[in-house]
């Protein structure tokens, strides 16, 4: 009888188990582009999104009113053409788009996403648009953004999460915070996703460019460095996002490498006031944490050359790159003769790190800052909360990558009074003037103006620029026609991308 | 019997709701405010004054603990902070994965660890017996996630016998799946399997020693069955607690194993949660895995009285 | 590894009779737990002067010095960033250390009080107390860690102040376990003296009594930190970013396998060695503080004896010495058994000769570590593992059994000798229904039916006039009193009518009052039986009652045999005498202390000349010297003393 009971328990957790695991997926497609990843999805509405790493998953599902090329450049995507003035942006939406629910793409589906974006609940993507007043729908097939104030930058931020388009019907009802509903070549499919772990997109039969499509599945998995080559060496993936420091490794394997220009980066002085770090208010020693910074050997070293130093914002050949811009670059002798000048043998200051690749970029240069006496400490935060740990004022400086590519929008973010990134409320009359007065022209007089600003900004040491860090995606040779995404670590064009 | 199961039952629905209260009370831990980890970069105090509204913080405490088990048992542990994801879903998906991680695991620790145990016993002080104590103790030592990352560098990496990462479902492919989970099964049952042996080894020579066994063998009783029927069954006693333990320590090790060769269950789900501070999840998987470890303690009381006559005639 | 020194002890003496060597004594002589210690002293004082020891600072970069291998100026190697892999190791101590201490010592903080809390005050304190305890000796360690991390975000403050937490559960049994047995004892001592019990009496008891065990349960749990601190730092969720730490270093070390495959190698192999250590400190500790007395604390002395000592006696009176020769059902002739140990062999049987006639009763008559029970695992070829018979013979019905293969041994075994215990309830297999006990050496030996058996077993327990015998065989040993299971215990040893029963003093634990009526019964069913008993005792009496003859053993050495009746009336053996003495209807007659002072040596530390010389009165410097040989003073009658034949002892009765 007691044994009875026993087996009886036995067997029942046996068939409870299995029937657990009878709820798992089924076979997979031929076609399939696996890809590496170092972090699972967040949110599935764009809107809520900001990180760039976080693009990758929501690529497959979602596309913007404009497009975006390899170098940054827009490209006619939902909307064939627009027309911008002064104070409006005209596009001519397309009309044979229909999102993976079937409600139909029209000028009524653009305002309603910019209404989602607009009500506030994501502060950052909010800010982004706030030059847009107002949204009219001309017709189904015509929408207008009024503007309030320039907007230079405005539709290289439509190319991504603010201007990802999600079907009015999922916003309405929530369910975009289950699975994600947008206009994309392929769509998720949430039966076979392991959130998390491995994210299944399937073809999208109802795309209107069909041309695009190389592959009748995507496969995102979510897994560390060290997997990423073992998948690589088992041939369980075709693609993958790398930190530069791996290339070595990778070309040592035999796997091509793409490396795209990569996100400037710059460790970021908030406390120039001195609220909390005394010694951060004297631009002597702003200046010295430049001199003491050996960016060549970082990018040389650490990046394994998958990188261009830079102590300004704007690099060569970019119409804001500053010639006459000081000598900010590495020089021991000057950096402990400038501290030494300003009577500080050394400091302590905090910063924050969220991961292994932040790490990587924090722990250099701490190294580096050692050598005249400063000890920047760096402590772990939890994955998500970078921008709020920047604006939260309880950090004096941190390194952050500068994701605005205009000198407006870099001015908006990180430079002015009220800027999201500029907690202690620091001003700098000089710069505003500067950037107030360039907003106001046109783009081609205007770029003296910023690249005054940009210099300013560097040599009084607000930002003490590192480079643009170059990230590398690792392919492999089954994967063709794979092209990277520029100032986007690890990201790549899903479109056209085909595998043997 | 019945009298035994019936106070087991009881102890460990206290047991259960205590923890429960105190899992629930996470949430209200956190210094400043869970809207702050909600909101994450969306946090002003605009939004955190709303949320805080919206999420019923305001309400007394046993209010919000009485609506909250009223939803756990009904399987619904909220959403999860960062993609507002049912917590349930994320549950679903991953405990079986865990589930058959702890089920090969626990295989594999009481294969090993019974075996390894009876055949040291035998002969204590021999070199079986030496090597297997030593091994024992180096198993104990060494730390699971190291060892996974020797096991999956030679046999995954250099050997490729096995993938060296993810998880085939049992449904799509049996025999992918059973390779899939070969390593993982190893590096968390090696050193639970470790842990069994010392303790039977300990509980056989015991046993062996004592004046029944050799009762049994002055009455002539063949040797292999004074071991079988007199030694294993008594030493099995106080093993099978030992074997209950390792239902905690298999889930605890589970936690980083997972994230070594990225199998998509609770584990790795937990370290994730935890990295985001996504603290519904958090509370799921410390519910989940407690109900686990006290329906294994109340399985192994009530085995316990099944195996020692001396307990079943409470 | 307490287990795999024997505890050879148990059987062959009373351990507490032992004057054990000191702690420390003991806990160094044991060379794998010291070289622990050794190791973690090192690495406390590693962690201490990590500064001053370390060759380079450990946050030091140079970048022009990457995934260097070992060599002199880098021990270990660096790193990716061309840090000092040795130095980081160094470094790396003080997080291990500091993050152990702190969940440790918030354990101990917490833990200790409470289980003196629960276990002082007891009642519905305790019951609280102990109910939380259990609530969280559900979740692991590492669990506890990451929701103390989910909840206040990384850093390993939290997480290890979390851990101890967690951990303190262990402290509060351990605590409230001692003050239990403490406060049982100081109760019935102070209310001797004062009448109340006091707590600082209590507490003065229970601190020398905690410290070793604390220290023990410290150093495993400790291990355990070590690896909890290593799987956050390993996920990230530990040690701070730069910060040298096993874990993270560990973590790190995977992505730059194909650059540096060693950077694996130093931190696992760190942290291995610490927990090893850890562990294999306190399981060494913890075996030097058990009750149990391992080979490795025997330190023999050389003994002077040889073998040899039993093939020079005179055939004769080894023929003499244990009675009847020729017509003996069972003869055992110069008899030896040794055990090993580290520093060599000991002797526990010393030239045993004895015999015994069919329908004899012979007592084998000592106190507790003379080697009775020895002699009859010997005559078994039962001796416990490590021990082995190295001289001498063991013949039933003229059989040499030392020949005998494994196989054929078996089948005499509980065929034609049987055996009965002193101690019922644990000579019965408690999980295991008295009817199998008894069924399966039936099965074995005569090759019955399951039905035959069980018919048997009904008459058997009839027989030993167990009442109910069906329903009794159904049922368990616990389920059984103590002469009820006895009773059991001699049907089975009678199951296959055997040649030779040995009963090894199969009434010393029952209740006074059955004992008479389980020693009659053992001599109805000798008689009806006609089989031949070996009957070994501590009791003079008890073997006047029952035996024909008796053979008396001390240390090892049969001292005197002869027909009970002479050793009764007449001892010539002091030892003899001394037990005599120590009967109570004789201790009532001459009024004095029954006990005969001092105990039997252990077999490595028996004295050389006569063994029992240190506790005999009438010793001479004679008896110091030579071996004494065993002599015949009368017919059957023979002793082991050198004043044997000066009456010594004449008067005293």
């Amino acid at each position: 009888m007691k044994k009875k009971l026993g087996m009886s328990l036995l067997t029942g957790v046996v068939v409870l188990a299995m029937l657990f695991a009878m709820a798992g997926p089924a076979m997979a497609a031929k076609d399939t582009l696996r890809v590496g990843w170092s972090v699972p999805a967040r949110k599935w509405n764009p809107h809520l999104n900001t990180a760039v790493m976080l693009l990758g998953h929501l690529e497959p599902v979602y596309e913007g009113l404009v497009g975006e090329g390899p170098k940054g450049e827009l490209l006619p995507r939902l909307a064939t053409k627009w027309e911008q003035t002064k104070d409006s942006i005209t596009f001519t939406l397309r009309d044979d788009v229909v999102f993976h629910d079937g409600t139909k793409f029209d000028a009524n589906a653009v305002k309603a996403n910019i209404a989602d974006v607009q009500s506030g609940r994501y502060p950052p993507n909010a800010k982004k648009l706030i030059a847009i007043s107002s949204v009219e729908v001309i017709d189904a097939t015509h929408i207008r953004f009024h503007l309030n104030r320039p907007a230079p930058s405005l539709l290289y931020t439509l190319q991504r999460f603010a201007g990802l388009m999600v079907s009015p019907a999922a916003l309405k009802s929530n369910s975009v915070d289950k699975v994600p509903v947008g206009t994309g070549p392929w769509k998720l499919d949430p039966k076979r996703t392991i959130s998390g772990t491995k994210y299944v997109y399937t073809l999208n039969k109802e795309y209107w460019d069909p041309s695009v499509q190389g592959v009748a599945e995507i496969e995102i998995n979510v897994l560390s460095v060290e997997q990423q080559f073992n998948g690589f060496a088992s041939g369980e993936l075709e693609v993958a996002g790398l930190h530069s420091a791996f290339v070595p490794r990778a070309k040592a394997a035999g796997y091509k490498i793409l490396s795209p220009e990569g996100p400037h980066e710059a460790l970021h002085i908030y406390d120039r006031t001195g609220k909390i770090v005394p010694e951060l208010a004297d631009p002597r020693i702003r200046r010295a944490l430049s001199y003491a910074i050996d960016r060549k050997a970082f990018a040389r070293v650490v990046l394994q050359g998958n990188s261009i130093p830079s102590t300004q914002r704007y690099l060569p050949g970019s119409q804001w790159h500053s010639e006459e811009i000081e000598d900010l670059s590495y020089n021991l002798k000057k950096a402990k003769e400038l501290m030494a000048e300003a009577g500080v043998k050394g400091f302590t200051f905090d910063t924050y790190s969220q991961d292994a690749f932040f790490d990587m970029m924090n722990e250099p240069i701490a190294g580096m800052l050692k050598k005249i006496g400063v000890t920047m400490n760096i402590k772990s935060i939890p994955i998500g909360q970078l921008f709020v740990a920047a604006s939260s004022g309880k950090y004096a400086a941190s390194i952050m990558p500068l994701i605005e590519r205009h000198p407006y929008d870099f001015y908006q973010a990180k430079l002015a009074p009220d800027a999201f990134m500029n907690p202690f409320k620091y001003e700098d009359k000089e710069i505003d003037a500067l950037a107030k007065k360039a907003a106001r022209m046109d783009e081609k007089s205007a770029a003296p103006l910023w690249t005054e600003m940009s210099r300013l900004a560097a040599e009084r040491g607000y930002l003490i620029h590192i480079g643009s860090v170059h990230f590398a995606i690792m392919v492999s040779k089954r994967a063709k026609n794979v092209k990277g995404r520029s100032f986007s670590p690890y990201n790549i064009f899903f479109r056209g991308v085909t595998v043997e | 019997m019945i009298r035994l199961i019936l106070t087991r039952l009881i102890s460990s629905v206290g047991i259960f709701i205590a923890l429960s209260i105190l899992i629930f009370l996470l949430m209200y831990l956190v210094p400043g405010s869970v809207a702050v980890i909600i909101l994450d970069d969306a946090a002003t105090p605009e939004n955190i004054a709303k949320l805080e509204a919206e999420l019923g913080l305001d309400d007394p405490l046993p209010t919000q603990y009485a609506r909250w088990i009223v939803n756990v048992s009904k399987g619904d542990f909220g959403t999860s902070f960062l993609n507002g994801r049912p917590v349930r879903d994320d549950i679903i998906e991953k405990f079986p994965v865990t589930l058959w991680l702890l089920i090969g695991a626990l295989v594999i620790a009481v294969v090993f660890g019974l075996s390894v145990g009876i055949l040291a016993s035998l002969k204590p002080g021999s070199l079986l017996d030496r090597s297997s104590v030593l091994l024992v103790t180096l198993g104990i030592s060494i730390p699971n996630f190291w060892l996974a990352v020797l096991l999956s560098m030679l046999f995954a990496v250099k050997l490729g016998w096995l993938p060296v990462f993810g998880y085939t479902p049992i449904t799509e492919d049996p025999i992918l799946w059973f390779k899939s989970m070969l390593l993982p099964w190893f590096s968390l049952g090696i050193v639970s399997s470790t842990l069994i042996a010392r303790q039977m080894r300990g509980a056989m020579i015991e046993v062996l020693n004592t004046d029944y066994v050799r009762a049994a063998r002055a009455s002539g009783i063949p040797e292999h069955w004074v071991v079988i029927s007199n030694g294993i069954k008594n030493a099995m006693i106080p093993v099978i607690t030992v074997i209950g333990f390792q239902v905690p320590v298999i889930i605890g090790g589970s936690l980083i194993i997972e994230l070594v060769f990225a199998t998509p269950g609770l584990g790795s789900l937990t370290i994730q949660s935890v990295l985001d501070q996504d603290l519904p999840i958090v509370q799921a998987v410390l519910m989940v895995m407690a109900s686990l470890v006290i329906l294994t303690n109340l399985v192994i009381d009530i085995s316990y009285g099944w195996l020692n006559p001396k307990m079943r005639v409470l | 590894m307490s287990d795999t020194s024997l505890t050879i002890s148990q059987s062959i003496a009373d351990e507490d009779f032992l004057e054990r060597p000191s702690f420390w004594r003991r806990f160094s002589s044991q060379t794998v737990p010291m070289i622990a210690m050794i190791f973690l002293v090192i690495l406390i004082l590693t962690a201490i002067l990590a500064p001053w020891i370390a060759p380079k600072d450990p946050l030091e970069q140079d970048l022009l010095e990457v995934f260097l291998g070992p060599s002199w100026e880098h021990l270990l190697g660096t790193d990716n960033y061309g840090r000092d892999v040795f130095s980081r190791i160094i470094f790396g101590s003080r997080v291990t250390v500091q993050a152990g201490l702190q969940a440790v010592c918030f354990a101990i903080i917490l833990g200790v009080p409470l289980g003196l809390i629960a276990g002082y005050v007891g009642g519905r304190t305790d019951k609280i107390i102990m109910w939380i305890n259990d609530i969280f000796f559900i979740l692991p360690a590492l669990l506890i860690a990451l929701t103390a991390i989910a909840v206040m975000g990384p850093g390993l403050t939290y997480a290890m102040a979390a851990v101890g937490f967690g951990m303190a559960t262990r402290y509060i049994r351990l605590t409230r376990g001692v003050v239990l047995v403490e406060r049982e004892k100081t109760y019935v001592e102070s209310a001797k003296v004062t009448g109340i019990q006091t707590p600082i009496i209590l507490f003065r008891h229970i601190l020398p009594n905690i410290f070793s065990p604390l220290v023990v349960q410290t150093s495993l749990l400790f291990g355990i930190v070590i690896l909890v601190e290593a799987a956050l730092s390993f996920v990230g969720a530990g040690a701070p970013v730069g910060q040298p730490s096993w874990g993270r270093m560990l973590s790190e070390s995977r992505y730059w396998i194909s650059q540096q495959p060693f950077l694996v190698i130093p931190p696992g192999l760190a942290i291995t060695f610490t927990v090893l250590a850890l562990n294999l400190f306190g399981d060494g500790l913890r075996d030097v503080m058990g009750r149990k007395i391992t080979a490795t604390d025997i330190k023999v002395q050389k003994q002077k004896r040889s073998r040899s000592d039993a093939a020079e006696l005179p055939d004769e009176i080894n023929e003499k010495s244990g009675g009847s020769g020729a017509d003996s059902i069972l003869s055992i002739r110069g008899l030896e058994v040794k055990f090993p140990s580290i520093s060599g062999e000991f002797t526990v049987l010393d030239n045993i000769n004895l015999g015994i006639r069919k329908g004899e009763t012979l007592g084998l008559i000592g106190e507790s570590g003379s080697g009775k029970s020895m002699t009859a695992w010997a005559v078994m070829n039962l001796v416990p593992f490590p021990g082995k018979i190295t001289n001498g013979t063991v013949r039933l019905e003229g059989r040499n059994l030392n020949e005998l293969t494994r196989k054929q041994m078996r089948s005499i075994r509980g065929n034609k000798i049987a055996m009965v215990f002193q101690d019922p309830l644990s000579a019965l297999d408690p999980v295991m229904t008295i009817g199998r006990q008894i069924c399966k050496p039936l099965k074995i030996h005569k090759n019955m039916t399951k039905r035959q058996a069980r018919e048997r077993a009904v008459e058997l327990l009839n027989l030993v006039r167990v009442p109910e015998p069906h329903r009794r065989l159904d049922e368990y040993p616990h389920q059984f009193s103590g002469g009820m299971a006895q009773r059991a215990v001699i049907a089975r040893a009678l199951a296959c009518n055997p040649d030779v029963l040995i009963a090894d003093e199969p009434t010393t634990a029952l209740d006074v009052s059955i004992q008479g009526q389980v020693l009659e019964l053992m001599q109805d069913i000798q008689e009806k039986l006609g089989m031949a008993m070996l009957f070994i005792t501590h009791n003079l009496g008890v073997a006047a009652d029952v035996c024909h003859r008796g053979a008396v053993m001390y240390a090892g050495q049969i001292v005197e045999t002869g027909k009970i009746d002479d050793l009764i009336e007449n001892p010539k053996h002091p030892y003899t005498a001394a037990l005599l003495m120590a009967m109570p209807e004789n201790v009532q007659k001459i009024n004095r202390l029954a006990d005969i002072k001092g105990q039997v040596p252990l077999p490595w530390a028996w004295p050389q000349g006569c063994r029992f010389h240190p506790r005999c009165e009438y010793a001479t410097d004679q008896c110091t010297k030579d071996n004494i040989e065993l002599r015949e003073i009368a017919p059957n009658h023979t002793v082991r003393c050198v004043r044997s034949t000066e009456n010594i002892l004449g008067e005293r009765l």
